[in-house]
């Protein structure tokens, strides 16, 4: 098995002990080297490198838009066909939704007391909905109403 | 000490770049409710969801000025706080009963924009929550539970579609106290709401908002921790039928699949109106 070489720098790198200053690979290392001087802005041949040929530098970022998937939709990512499909589901789910009812609001002590005597005279562990409304109509008169501004 | 925490609600019709009031959601009112005046209201939360970029304004001349108030830009389609700092610490804005918030939003010309605000009621007579504190809820909590929904929202700006907690999956176990710690839903709207018996009947939510799924899955529990105050809601699996999960979102509806991380609590531990410390006067809700 042949020994291994350990390098101490990399090949042209000044400080190896091979490298011959102003031979081909040091100079190659240099030319490297100069993006971390602030003389260039990436190392040659670095993809965000301004004279690479193909970077992607002037690709526009915008929020909710994948630069690499312009033609998808913004925020959602889905294609135009995909999107228009779920705006139009979504229409036909809503316009057969239900707006929520708006519960009286009555202190959850009282309620739960109530409640709980309707469960022990049903003798159940859980009352329906329409149990529960039942007792809630029954209390209808402790119910806070929306609050109106002071004049 | 009769504490109750609500989330109000509303939608602007197609604001564009003027800042228009809001139109509370049905139920709601951006009116504070009468309580008593040294009785703290405090403002924990508020977040906005826009289709297009815009602005959300709250002022009313009790607040720091009428002219701006708390503005904060609302970048479009993401549902995430701009008041009180979710997470970590918060500082939450004291309100004052009875007075009419100025809610506004500026956004897109032919859009539905909405926008919600979460309000901590430290004493309101005649309603009441039961919450506990993350001690409350290490000491005394026994198994997670996952409570997944189908909620089919409406294009109104309302909230809508409510379903029982149970409606999809009927695995609590009787007469047991959960404690909800927070929630997630797989599709972007305004505001996910729970209300319940448990909840005097008041609107408890979290922003309708995927993306930060590991904010809003426990957002009670991040409130408690932020405001140093308990806010973790419990519900009696008694009431699991009158306890329901809506939404409120913008023109564009859509169906929600929520799900709630609760955690089932040790029986007869929660009484009623179980609310920790008395904080009426104080700086700061917790303080």
């Amino acid at each position: 098995m042949a020994a291994q070489i350990e390098r101490d720098f990399p090949v042209g790198h000044p400080a190896a002990v091979d490298t011959v200053i102003g031979s081909p690979e040091h100079l190659a290392w240099i030319e490297q080297h100069k993006f971390s001087e602030n003389v260039r802005d990436f190392p040659p041949g670095h993809v965000k490198a301004v004279d690479t040929a193909g970077n992607l530098n002037a690709l526009e970022v915008r929020a909710g838009v994948d630069p690499h998937n312009p033609h998808l939709e913004e925020f959602t990512g889905r294609t135009h066909a995909q999107a228009a499909a779920v705006r139009e589901w979504n229409a036909a789910e809503a316009a057969g939704a239900h707006e929520s009812p708006v519960m009286p609001v009555i202190d959850s002590a009282v309620l739960n007391a109530a409640l709980a005597a309707e469960r022990a005279r049903l003798h159940v562990d859980a009352l329906t909905m329409e149990q529960t409304q039942a007792v809630m109509s029954s209390l209808q008169h402790l119910a806070l109403q929306l609050p109106v501004a002071k004049p | 000490m009769p504490r109750a925490l609500e989330v109000i609600a509303g939608f602007a019709t197609n604001p564009g770049a003027t800042f228009t009031a809001l139109t509370a959601s049905t139920g709601t009112s951006f009116t504070v409710r009468n309580t008593d005046p040294n009785k703290a209201v405090w403002l924990l939360d508020a977040w906005a969801f826009n289709a297009t970029a815009g602005e959300l304004r709250i002022r009313s001349t009790k607040l720091h000025d009428f002219q701006q108030g708390i503005r904060n830009r609302i970048t479009a389609a993401l549902s995430v706080p701009v008041q009180g700092g979710h997470n970590n610490s918060m500082y939450a804005q004291r309100l004052y009963a009875q007075d009419a918030l100025t809610v506004e939003l500026t956004g897109g010309g032919a859009e539905l924009d909405t926008a919600s605000l979460l309000i901590l009621y430290e004493d309101l007579q005649g309603a009441s929550g039961r919450f506990i504190d993350n001690a409350f809820l290490k000491a005394n909590g026994l198994n997670e539970v996952t409570i997944e929904v189908t909620v089919a929202a409406v294009a109104t700006g309302n909230f809508g579609g409510a379903v029982a907690i149970n409606s999809t999956n009927d695995n609590l176990i009787a007469n047991t106290d959960y404690a909800i710690l927070g929630g997630m839903t797989d599709t972007r709207g305004d505001t996910v709401g729970i209300t319940g018996i448990d909840f005097s009947n008041l609107r408890l939510g979290f922003p309708a908002e995927p993306s930060i799924r590991d904010t809003t899955m426990n957002w009670f529990q991040a409130l408690t921790f932020g405001y140093n105050t308990p806010l973790i809601p419990v519900f009696s699996s008694a009431n699991k039928a009158a306890t329901t999960v809506d939404v409120q979102t913008n023109g564009a509806g859509g169906t929600y699949i929520v799900n709630l991380l609760c955690v089932q609590l040790q029986p007869g531990k929660v009484g009623p109106g179980l609310t920790g410390a008395a904080v009426a006067g104080s700086a700061q809700p917790g303080a």
